[in-house]
Order: C-alpha cells, then sequence, then structure tokens
C-alpha cells in the first residue's frame, strides 16, 4: 500500500540526475470515482513550483523523477491540494456515519495514473506521518492487540470542509441528505459553524426540520442562529408543532416572536397555543399532530382522510372522535378502523371506556397513564371534555431519558 | 374541522400564558450560559491553587497581591479569546491547531499540555493526600480511595451531578474571604500593595539570589495556576458543547470575564488572610511546608475547626479538579487525533480516551502516595510546570485568534494582543531568569 506521506518531504530530481527539490503537495481533480493526481508541487528553498503529471517521469518509493520544473503556475480551478486541503481535514466517514480526521491518503497506480482510493483515520496514519510506525508495530506485537487499520475506501467518506467540499458540494449533500436524521444530526453536532452552514444550507426544509427534531436543544438553537430568519420560519413550520413550540421556549422572547410572526398563521397559532403550557406540564408534552374526526363519520370516510389530508400527521396509532362541540366522545384503535366495514358508523367502535389526561396535570402522570393502560398515545382533554392535544409515548419517555454527555 | 383549530385558548388568554413562560426560561437561558468560565476559573482555585496563594501570602505579605491584579486582566481576556473563538468557529482548540498547524505542531502542542496536566493531577492528588492527613487518614489509604472512585465515575457516567457537589464543597474556601476581614490586616497597606509593584525585602540570614529564586518561584507559579493551559481547551469545549454562536456571545462574555473575577477575588482574599496570619516581615519565612499551617490562618474564623473546615475544602477543590483535569486531557487528545471519546462509552470504542483518563489518574495517585514526598512543595512545582508551559499555549492560541480567515472581523484588537503577547514575553523572561538564578555559580 502507498500513502502520500510516504511520499512527502522526497527529493524530487531530473532526468540528468540533479536535485530539482523537495515534494510537498500533489494536486488532484476528481475523475470519476477516484480523485486522480495531477501534479507535483514541489519546494525549491523558499519557492514553490508545480510540476504537471505529463511532465513527471517516474516515480517510485524514494525517486521522483521530472522532465520539466516550471515556475509556481495557479491551480486550474478543478483542482485541489491533496496534502493541504485534505490531510487533517474532518471527513464524514458514511459506513459508520460518523465524523473522523484524515490523517493520511492511500494512493494505487492504474496504469500510469496516480489515483487517491482512501482515507486513514487511524493511528497507523498518525505513526506513520511521525516517523513512528515501527515504534507502534512493536508496541502491538509486544502487548499483542493490533489497533484497527482505520482505512476508508475514498468513495465512502464525504468531505466537509469549505476546500475540499467545493470539488463536489452537489453529491455530499446528496449523500448526506439519505442519512438517517439522527444519525445526521449527530454529525452536524461535530461539526464547526462554517462547515455546518455547509451542510444544512444544501439541505430541503423538510430534511432540515427532521434534524431539528433529533438534536439537543443546544444544538438546535445554534442551528437557528446559523440560519437567517425566513428560513428559521420555514423550517419551524415544517417541524411538528410540539417540537417546534419547545424549541421556540429556548429562545429570548423578542427573537421567538419575532419568528413566530414570519410563520405561516396557521402554523403560528398552534405553536403559540401550546407554548401557552408551562414546562412540566402535560400541554406542553402534548402534540397537536394527530388524527382527529368528527364522530358522525362512518370508518370508510374516516380512513379516505387518513390518506388524505391526515397522511402526514405524527401520531397515527388511534382516530380520536370529536362531537360538533370539540369534546371528545371516543377512541379508536386505528387497526380497528381499518378491520372495520367502510359503512360501519364510527359511534358503533367506541370502547366503553377512554383514559384521558388534563392538560395542566405534571407531565409525569401522563408517562404513567401510558405506561399502566399500556397506551402508545393519550389524549389531553379541558374540564369541559375538549379535545387540545394528544401525548405520544415517545415524546413521553424524553421525561426519563437522561442524556450521557455532560 | 380535523387538523386545525384543535385548541382552544383564546388569543390574549394564550398570550399571557406564553409570556410566563419565556420570561422564565430567559432566566434558565442566562443560568445555562453562564457557567463554563465559572467552572473553569473556580476549578483554577484547586489544591495547587490554594497552596500556591497561601504560600505567597506566607513567604511574601501583600507584596504579590499587584502581580495577581494584572493576571487577573490577563485571565479575563485569555478566556475571553478562548470563548470568542469557541462560538465564533463552533470548533474546539485541539481542532484548531490541527487543521491549521498541521499534525507535528499539534502532537507538540498536546505533549506540553499533557506534560502540565499529569503534574496538576499529581498535585491534585496530593490535596487529597494532604486533606486527608489533617483528618488523620494515612495517604496510602485515601489516595487509592479516590482515584478508585473518580475513575468509577466516569465509568457510570453521572459525572454532571459528582461535578457539582464538589465545586459546593470548594466554596468552603470562601470562608477565607472571611478570615481576611476578622484577621484585621492594615487595608490601606493591602490596597498600596494590589497597585504598587513593591520588591519583599530578603529576611535575615537568606541571601539575594536565593531570595530571588524562591520569589521567582513562587511568581510562576502564581501565574500558571490562575492561567493554566487545560484551562483554555477545557473551556472552548464546553462554548462549543453549549452550542453558544456569537448572536448570543454578550452572555458568554460575561461569563468569562466574571468566572475571572469572582476566582481571583477569592485568590486575593487567601493571599490577603495567610499574610495576615503568617506573615512577619523581616524574619525567616514560614516554611509552610504541610496543609496544617496553611490552614491556620482559618483559625480566626473557625477555631480550632480551622483544619477541618481547611480539609473539607481541600478534598472538594482536590476532587474536582482531580477529574476534571485528566477528563479535559482526554478529550483534547482525542480531538487532536481524531479518537472517538465521550463518557460512557466503554473501552473498545473509546480506548484511547479512556486510556489517558485512567493513565493520568493512576500517574497522579500512584506518585502522591510516594511516601515522605513533601506535598506543599510538590503543588507548588506543579504549578510552576503549568507556567512555563503556558506561553507555548498562549501562542498558539494568539495565532490562531488573529488568523483573519478564521475569526474575520472577531480577531483580536491591538490592546489585547499587546496584553497577552506581553503575557507571553512575561513568563519567558521569567522562566528564563529562574533558570539562570539557578545555575549561575554562587
Amino acid at each position: 500500500m502507498i500513502f502520500l506521506s510516504q511520499y512527502l518531504n522526497r527529493a524530487v530530481r531530473t532526468v540528468a540526475g540533479g536535485k530539482v527539490g523537495i515534494l510537498r503537495d500533489v494536486t488532484f481533480v476528481t475523475e470519476g470515482v477516484f480523485p486522480v493526481v495531477s501534479g507535483l508541487v514541489l519546494a525549491q528553498g523558499r519557492r514553490r513550483r508545480l510540476v504537471p503529471w505529463a511532465d513527471v517521469v517516474r516515480v517510485t518509493l524514494d525517486t521522483f523523477v521530472v522532465r520539466d520544473v516550471a515556475a509556481w503556475d495557479d491551480l486550474a480551478p478543478t483542482e485541489r491540494l491533496l496534502a493541504l486541503d485534505v490531510m487533517d481535514s474532518q471527513v464524514v466517514d458514511m459506513d459508520g456515519a460518523h465524523v473522523v480526521r484524515v490523517n493520511d491518503l492511500q494512493l494505487a497506480w492504474q496504469g500510469t495514473r496516480l489515483r487517491v482510493v482512501g482515507v486513514d483515520i487511524g493511528p497507523w496514519g498518525l505513526a506513520r506521518r511521525l516517523g513512528l510506525a515501527p515504534a507502534l508495530a512493536w508496541m502491538t506485537r509486544t502487548l499483542g492487540w493490533r489497533p484497527p487499520e482505520g482505512l476508508v475506501r475514498w468513495d465512502m467518506v464525504e468531505p466537509v470542509e469549505k476546500q475540499t467540499a467545493t470539488v463536489r458540494l452537489r453529491v455530499s449533500s446528496d449523500r448526506l441528505a439519505r442519512l438517517h436524521p439522527a444519525d445526521l444530526a449527530e454529525i452536524v453536532a461535530e461539526l464547526g459553524h462554517e462547515q455546518r452552514s455547509q451542510v444544512l444550507e444544501a439541505l430541503d426544509d423538510a430534511r432540515l426540520a427532521d434534524i431539528m427534531e433529533e438534536a439537543s436543544p443546544e444544538l438546535q438553537s445554534a442551528i437557528l442562529d446559523g440560519l437567517d430568519e425566513e428560513r428559521a420560519a420555514d423550517v419551524l413550520e415544517e417541524m411538528e408543532p410540539d417540537e417546534a413550540a419547545d424549541l421556540l421556549s429556548e429562545l429570548p422572547e423578542d427573537r421567538a416572536r419575532g419568528l413566530m410572526e414570519r410563520m405561516d398563521a396557521e402554523d403560528a397559532s398552534e405553536v403559540r397555543d401550546l407554548l401557552a403550557y408551562e414546562d412540566g406540564t402535560v400541554g406542553a408534552l402534548m402534540t397537536t399532530s394527530f388524527w382527529e374526526v368528527p364522530e358522525t363519520w362512518t370508518a370508510g370516510r374516516a380512513l379516505e382522510w387518513v390518506r388524505g389530508d391526515g397522511a402526514t400527521d405524527e401520531l397515527c396509532s388511534y382516530l380520536y372522535a370529536v362531537d360538533a362541540a370539540g369534546r371528545l366522545s371516543g377512541v379508536l384503535s386505528f387497526r380497528h378502523v381499518v378491520r372495520a366495514e367502510a359503512e360501519t358508523p364510527l359511534a358503533s367502535l367506541f370502547p366503553a371506556q377512554m383514559v384521558t389526561v388534563g392538560a395542566y396535570e405534571p407531565a409525569m402522570s401522563a408517562l404513567e397513564k401510558l405506561f399502566h393502560y399500556n397506551l402508545l398515545s393519550l389524549p389531553v382533554v379541558q374540564d369541559d371534555g375538549r379535545l387540545l392535544g394528544v401525548v405520544g409515548v415517545l415524546d413521553a419517555l424524553s421525561l426519563v431519558h437522561e442524556p450521557e454527555e455532560p | 374541522m380535523p387538523g386545525t383549530g384543535k385548541l382552544h385558548v383564546s388569543e390574549a388568554e394564550a398570550d399571557a400564558l406564553v409570556t410566563i413562560r419565556f420570561n422564565k426560561r430567559r432566566w434558565l437561558m442566562l443560568l445555562g450560559t453562564l457557567g463554563p468560565g465559572i467552572l473553569a476559573s473556580s476549578a483554577g482555585n484547586d489544591a495547587g491553587g490554594i497552596a500556591t496563594y497561601a504560600t505567597a501570602g506566607a513567604r511574601y505579605g501583600y507584596t504579590m497581591l499587584w502581580a495577581l491584579l494584572l493576571i487577573t486582566v490577563a485571565l479575563a481576556m485569555i478566556q475571553e479569546m478562548a470563548t470568542r473563538m469557541g462560538a465564533v468557529t463552533g470548533k474546539g482548540l485541539s481542532s484548531l491547531i490541527r487543521e491549521r498547524f498541521g499534525l507535528r505542531a499539534t502532537v507538540f502542542a498536546m505533549a506540553c499540555l499533557l506534560v502540565a496536566n499529569v503534574a496538576t493531577t499529581l498535585a491534585d492528588f496530593a490535596g487529597v493526600a494532604a486533606a486527608a492527613e489533617l483528618f488523620g487518614v494515612p495517604r496510602w489509604v485515601a489516595i487509592p480511595i479516590a482515584a478508585m472512585g473518580l475513575w468509577w465515575l466516569v465509568a457510570r457516567g453521572n459525572f454532571a451531578r459528582v461535578e457539582r457537589t464538589l465545586m459546593g464543597l470548594a466554596l468552603v474556601f470562601l470562608a477565607y474571604v472571611a478570615a481576611a476581614f476578622m484577621a484585621r490586616p492594615d487595608w490601606s497597606e493591602v490596597l498600596r500593595n494590589a497597585v504598587v509593584p513593591t520588591w519583599p525585602a530578603p529576611p535575615h540570614g537568606v541571601g539575594n539570589r536565593e531570595h530571588l529564586q524562591g520569589y521567582l518561584l513562587v511568581l510562576i507559579a502564581t501565574i500558571g495556576t490562575t492561567i493554566t493551559p487545560w484551562m483554555q481547551f477545557f473551556l472552548q469545549a464546553s462554548v462549543v458543547d453549549k452550542g453558544v454562536t456569537i448572536r448570543q456571545y454578550g452572555f458568554a462574555r460575561f461569563d468569562a470575564f466574571f468566572g475571572a473575577l469572582t476566582a481571583d477575588l477569592v485568590s486575593f482574599f487567601i493571599i490577603v488572610a495567610t499574610a495576615a496570619a503568617l506573615f512577619y516581615p523581616g524574619l525567616q519565612p514560614h516554611a509552610l511546608s504541610d496543609a496544617a499551617s496553611a490552614a491556620s490562618a482559618l483559625v480566626p474564623v473557625a477555631g480550632r475547626h480551622a483544619g477541618l473546615l481547611f480539609g473539607v475544602g481541600l478534598l472538594g477543590a482536590s476532587l474536582l479538579a482531580a477529574s476534571v483535569v485528566p477528563l479535559a486531557t482526554a478529550y483534547a487528545v482525542c480531538e487532536a487525533f481524531g479518537f472517538e471519546a465521550g463518557l460512557g462509552k466503554d473501552f473498545r470504542r473509546a480506548p484511547v480516551f479512556l486510556g489517558l483518563y485512567t493513565l493520568l489518574i493512576i500517574v497522579g495517585a500512584v506518585v502522591a502516595m510516594l511516601p515522605g514526598l513533601p506535598l506543599l512543595p510538590l503543588m507548588l512545582v506543579a504549578q510552576d510546570i503549568n507556567g512555563i508551559l503556558l506561553p507555548v499555549i498562549l501562542v498558539y492560541m494568539l495565532r490562531l485568534v488573529n488568523d483573519r480567515r478564521l475569526m474575520g472581523v472577531h480577531v483580536n484588537g491591538v490592546g489585547y494582543n499587546a496584553v497577552v503577547w506581553g503575557m507571553v514575553v512575561v513568563v519567558s523572561v521569567l522562566t528564563l531568569a529562574m533558570v539562570l538564578t539557578s545555575l549561575w555559580p554562587a
């Protein structure tokens, strides 16, 4: 295996044998899956010289022979420096879905072209660059434990640094966008502000909203700070109303109000209503994104509505039937509604008992009821029986889940 | 209709309630952003810090107070620099060093940090030993228990709560504020010394060279314990973790300044209290070789319980720093080299992280257990090592914070650069002077 670090700082000679400089870097261009080395960067004293690949005669581990040495010329717009731009930068390892640092680069010959085929993110790359590879090898033999190779194929990493990402920003955002929002949130958390906004800019609002819902409050507010007001409001609209309300309540009041004014009126009013409940109450935990249907409907009509307007709602284990005044009249398991004949009135499927919880009760009581009655979600009602929202079991579980990082 | 208008609270009613929730939250937010700076500075008042300030007071009276004032200004600026870099870049100091200066420079920075932090951890285990001996518990009993306890904490991962408890224990040192007042020092003398640089006269029977050497040792230790290298890594990482951006920077900057001020206020009173109680001008300097003599400055407050009070505070401060410093080291090193890090991860997932943490605790604990080791001088020397290595880390920080590509318009102003570069030069010159005075033939 060949690594960039083995090439760097070697002497470069002319065909005649005279030394013309020291190899400091190589340039590369993206061409197919694996980038190809397009030239050498030499140091001649304090000056830099560029040798295009066409003038490179021979490359082995300890000799570089070149035909001609040009004066330093600017790089072509598609060219990047491998050591300067990629080494020591952060990349996303798509396999493990986390952010790693490039310790070395693996190269390979394809005919007469040299290609970048992999990224070394492990201890071996570090040791090699510091000249300590033999020491590490000796240590692992003595200890009988070998640290992982830490080699990742080039096409399995995504650059996120500014200089490297410009090479293929389009591709990278597409691929990153396909990760699970929870993984992507973790990756975004590890990035610096500049890299973060680069990654986030390429995502659409819905995707960004998914990430926001998975992120810690600290990360949420940091992400929101990096967006302009208009985009921030759009993302808030895409988020589940309860998540959006929680996020807004973390912000300074004037900023939160400013964002709500920019939001679509309907979404904003839903969020504003949720914000009315104090932290630690059932109201602050519930969502308004669930299936609410008039009690007079039939099962068929309800299913038709679910397929249409209800398709994007958050909680979808039960349908909640209400009367004309908005009072909760029955809770229907979705399974029962699906199995019922189309013309069956919903009212005939109502169970004898309903479990509900009040909006101003402590949030913990919702969790207790969910567990006690083995429910997936729990309707929240006012004193007069009007339905306000629903608490899902996953949201309630956040009450007992303690984050492990300080 | 389905999907809309499900809530039945009037607009005005909701608005009134919303105001309540926000106002509460605003306070929480202030508290949430406050913290890293205060924690970093107060963890600086650890075992080594107490030993250094007490020695400064007992040996040189009030004459080091003016230096403390200047150090406080520098500390506030340096902490603010670390906070600003975290807020602007969203990256830790280790990451920035690696990306800007490459691998070899990173290895050098991490080696310096590691040496300083091993010394600090050692000093803090020495603090545990000193506290234990005040209670009559031998060090070979106390240290293994403390070391295993701290290690277990990280394995269990309920670190944050214990951290708060230990910080509470360390608040005992506020007793020095009371002790300083009750010792009835000559306040005009104290204030004069705080502003006017004074050179302490060598006591009888102490040669000039020996006097200068001792003074430099304590002065560098005072700088090194007040502005520690690890603190800057820790502070910047916490700012990043809290998601502070340059937009909400006001709170964070306040925190950096406020933390520096409060921490050094405590240091100030430790020096005043020990100077008033233990310093007699012209006489041989107080040896201050064990914790009991350092505790005796607290006698005006606690009477015969002074030793007990001092012991509790010392134990809390030592344990806090002995857990935070190895942890901060492990985080910084792993961030620099891209190894996986995090509390609650097992050895297979984060071998370097846990390995480093374990190694620091073992080295600190084992060395501090060596019988016959003088604990207080040991703590002092550890702070000297921090002071000597401080300029290295400051140079990295200065070059980063003045990099326009990185910081944009948020680079240092002229005043900042003058003070912090001045600090680099002063500490280097002091170190050189210390080396020269010890090499010069008598």
